[in-house]
């Protein structure tokens, strides 16, 4: 798949926001994924947080 | 062993040992796109129409489910409504763990956090539908995904208005 922008988890495979419940991490995510829509010019660009899964703070 | 028989024990063993799906994926020959798709963003975010769609296998309770016992998946797609209510909405997809997805929806659609930042003024506003599929999609059906019904979510898009689409897999 080649996907023309995209925000990379490495978070478990059904949970592309994250947690359930959890406003500040799925909040965290779309915004990281809207400013790539305005940051990334190249095509194919991957944006990788690094967040892990569980422990990253979303404050 | 039939076909059904065999995608189902495979199903619940990927689910149950995400080790053993990671390493069917490594082996399986994914589709590939020979280009990125492209369009340049025209506008900043807050002043764009963006719309969600989800390959989680999303539905209105009140909609046709997905197809399960095709072992193959189920090409179509599902339209929800971007003001519907959370509660109405349920998943048809037994390709992935969605527990917590059936708790809370917004872990593969954020329709409550897109919302949120629409009121907050950082998007423009939200297009007026969501597009679901079901992201298991194989043999046969590859074609009608890519030469029907994915094409025919694409226009829709375009006629709803959106210019930007954040896209949810599952």
């Amino acid at each position: 798949m080649k996907p023309p922008r995209a925000l990379s988890l490495r978070y478990p495979f059904g949970h592309p926001m994250g947690e359930a419940f959890a406003v500040r991490q799925q909040r965290a995510i779309l915004l990281a994924a809207l400013d790539a829509l305005e940051t990334l010019a190249e095509p194919g660009a991957i944006v990788s947080p690094g967040w892990v899964w569980r422990r990253h703070r979303f404050d | 062993m039939s076909g059904r028989l065999r995608n189902a024990v495979a199903v619940q063993l990927f689910k149950r040992v995400p080790w053993l799906g990671r390493q069917w994926a490594r082996r399986h020959r994914f589709v590939e796109a020979t280009a990125v798709p492209w369009a340049a963003a025209r506008k900043p975010v807050k002043d764009s129409v963006v719309a969600l769609v989800t390959t989680a296998g999303v539905h209105l309770r009140s909609d046709a489910p997905f197809d399960m016992a095709d072992p193959d998946g189920d090409p179509s797609f599902r339209i929800i409504p971007s003001d519907a209510d959370p509660r109405r909405l349920t998943i048809t997809h037994k390709y992935y763990d969605h527990a917590a997805a059936d708790r809370d929806v917004n872990v593969v659609l954020p329709i409550d956090r897109l919302r949120e930042v629409r009121d907050e003024g950082r998007v423009g506003g939200i297009a007026p539908r969501m597009y679901s599929f079901m992201g298991h999609i194989d043999g046969r059906h590859l074609a009608t995904l890519t030469g029907q019904t994915a094409p025919d979510v694409a226009q829709r898009l375009r006629d709803d208005g959106a210019e930007a689409v954040f896209l949810t897999p599952a």
